[in-house]
């Protein structure tokens, strides 16, 4: 990490849609992110220390109360996860599809490993068509016993809900099947790429006929 | 799961074809089931079964290239049926409202007897 690399807190609030006082406060209270100082004393953040906070902001607007999200994001036992980094590609999707199957493999739910693979190379090509070319995808998945959370970073330009919407529009149907899927998502755009995190159930049960779950997307 | 992915393309004559897929379709074999839809439909096919019998995963992207296809045969009075019994990949035609597009059929005999039936009733 070089020093450039580090932001100061009303960047890193604006990029993950809090205030710099919800920052202070949170150190304050769960002490998870301690952040760097500089030669005045401010408050300067890395990009892993930004990457605990989107987290942490996520959990909270995917309805977990704050000590909760501080919690997973301190390390909260969970089933599994798994983190990897997939070439900007046309392979990227059929790399996510054994991203998902390595933790899934011991699963039962079929219908949900069908529907998580499909989420994950649905976000993945997503990421691929409108990424930086130069820069890898990162893929997240995370397990818990009710709820599968799948995230895919990309570098490159700054986007919006809408102007996803507009994307999918034009080139498909990518979108439409993750909003049907997803019990929740969200996308956040900022000057370090998009991320978009997907919330699956973790069970058969939550993807029978006509039980789709209730998709609230967030922009931010 | 190794998803090695396929697509045969056979002339039946008639303006009649049939695209076998196999395996998982997705962004990176999109160009060869595009290839082997063009091939049906540069070989006159107007109508065309797509066969997704031995397909085990499909995505967006594969949607996108069959309707490419379909708006090449409709002009010319054709069809695009598709043959596939795996209720997941079905739901994804269901999600995308795309089943009202596409005459979803279990097996493929079934599909080749609609179209074969269409076709009698675009030449008639």
């Amino acid at each position: 990490m070089t020093p450039d690399a580090l932001l100061e807190i009303g960047s890193v609030a604006r990029e993950i849609g809090v205030t710099p006082s919800t920052l202070r406060s949170w150190e304050r209270r769960y002490g998870v992110v301690e952040p760097h100082r500089g030669n005045r004393g401010e408050r300067l953040y890395d990009a892993g220390q930004i990457e605990v906070l989107r987290r942490i902001q996520t959990d909270i607007r995917l309805g977990a109360r704050a000590a909760a999200a501080h919690e997973a994001a301190a390390g909260r036992p969970e089933r599994q996860s798994i983190r990897v980094e997939l070439p900007p590609g046309s392979e990227a999707p059929r790399l996510a599809r054994l991203a998902v199957d390595a933790i899934l493999a011991s699963t039962p739910e079929q219908r949900f490993a069908f529907f998580a693979r499909l989420v994950a190379v649905e976000l993945v090509s997503n990421a691929v068509l409108h990424g930086r070319p130069a820069d890898p995808i990162a893929l997240e998945i995370r397990l818990d016993l009710q709820t599968a959370r799948l995230r895919v970073h990309n570098t490159g330009r700054t986007l919006s809900l809408r102007q996803l919407r507009t994307r999918s529009g034009r080139r498909g149907w990518g979108l439409e099947i993750v909003d049907a899927l997803a019990s929740s998502w969200t996308i956040e755009s900022g000057p370090l790429g998009t991320t978009v995190t997907v919330c699956l159930p973790a069970t058969d049960a939550g993807f029978t006929d006509g039980d789709w779950g209730t998709p609230r997307p967030e922009a931010v | 799961m190794t998803g090695d992915f396929q697509a045969t393309t056979t002339n039946l004559g008639d303006g009649l074809a049939v695209v076998v897929v196999g395996g998982e379709a997705d962004l990176y074999t999109a160009p060869q089931l595009k290839k082997a839809l063009a091939a049906a439909l540069d070989g006159g096919a107007r109508y065309v079964l797509v066969d997704l019998s031995s397909t085990t995963f499909i995505d967006s992207t594969t949607l996108g290239v069959l309707m490419g296809a379909v708006r090449r045969v409709r002009p010319e009075g054709g069809e695009l049926a598709i043959a596939c019994d795996d209720a997941n990949i079905r739901r994804i035609f269901e999600i995308t409202l795309l089943d009202r597009v596409f005459r979803i059929f279990d097996a493929p005999g079934e599909g080749l007897e609609h179209l074969r039936g269409a076709n009698g009733n675009g030449a008639g």
